[in-house]
């Protein structure tokens, strides 16, 4: 019996390790993505308290989602927060926001008289082209990567990549903006 | 300089400028252990939920079956008045679905 009750508070004691450094863990991660996955949430929601929303709702998400690795554990990250956004666009019949493309006419015409810069031209882009740019150069993460978070295939990523640089490069070379032609 | 690199730069300087204000992922730890713990919980009273409501509905059945295979008997030994019993017992096992219906959600809402 006591045997039995020294088992159980071994057990106890370990599993309560185990929580502790699972948290640990966790707020390592939470403090090396947080700031740029809301930074990817503002730039495709344009709202600072939906992208508030979705980061907290995203890292709760991910904390009962199955241990991985890190790198597929940041993919994945991202995927349940573009899933997210795109549920709550779809519940607000914001569907169209996702596939539009061009606002960099609208921009440049209505805000001559501010001052241009890579904000406002990020802002130009659709979201999907902010979304292909953001994981590709800021994260950084790889073209099968990026395909299953935005739950498109690998080839198709590469060519919205390009076609996205291209778009925000031809912005910014009218907006007279650092981007020289090779 | 070469063109990608320029636009690689800028948008890493412009994600670095973001500078939120954040939660502690003390509060979505903590916010993510409630919501396991509420989830086990539903979890294993699902079947208990399910086993509060099925005497109800097996009593509602058990009642109909009685009442189709006696019909004539009930008819027979009740006469005139089996007119006014039919709709009575339509209303009765109306009412009983509904109560065990809303005693289930109400125990689902409780838990």
């Amino acid at each position: 019996m006591l045997a039995g009750g020294r088992v159980e508070l071994l057990t106890m004691a370990q599993a309560e390790s185990e929580e502790r450094i699972a948290q640990a863990e966790f707020e390592a991660f939470y403090l090396r993505t947080s700031r740029k996955l809301h930074g990817y949430l503002c730039r495709l929601s344009r709202d600072p308290a939906t992208a508030d929303e979705i980061l907290q709702e995203s890292y709760i998400r991910l904390i009962t989602a199955p241990t991985m690795d890190e790198l597929p554990r940041k993919a994945y990250l991202y995927r349940i927060a573009t899933n997210l956004l795109r549920d709550r666009w779809r519940k607000q019949k914001r569907e169209k926001e996702w596939a539009a493309t061009d606002r960099g006419d609208e921009l440049f015409h209505q805000n001559f008289n501010l001052p241009i810069d890579m904000d406002l031209v990020f802002e130009s882009l659709g979201a999907q082209e902010r979304a292909v740019l953001w994981l590709a150069h800021v994260e950084e993460l790889s073209h099968k990567e990026i395909g299953a978070i935005l739950r498109v295939k690998e080839k198709s990523v590469k060519v919205m990549v390009f076609r996205a640089r291209e778009k925000a490069r031809e912005l910014l070379e009218r907006a007279g903006i650092g981007v020289t032609h090779e | 300089m070469n063109n990608q690199y320029e636009l690689h730069a800028l948008l890493k300087q412009m994600a670095d400028d973001h500078c939120p204000q954040l939660p502690s992922p003390g509060l979505i730890w903590w916010r993510a252990q409630i919501l396991k713990k509420q989830k086990e919980k539903e979890r294993i009273e699902r079947p208990l939920i399910i086993m509060r409501g099925l005497p109800a509905v097996a009593s509602v059945v058990a009642l109909l079956v009685l009442l189709i295979s006696g019909w004539a008997q009930i008819q027979g030994a009740t006469g005139n008045a089996a007119r006014l019993l039919a709709p009575l017992l339509i209303v009765a096992v109306a009412a009983s679905l509904v109560s065990t219906f809303l005693m289930l959600r109400l125990a689902k809402r409780s838990s």
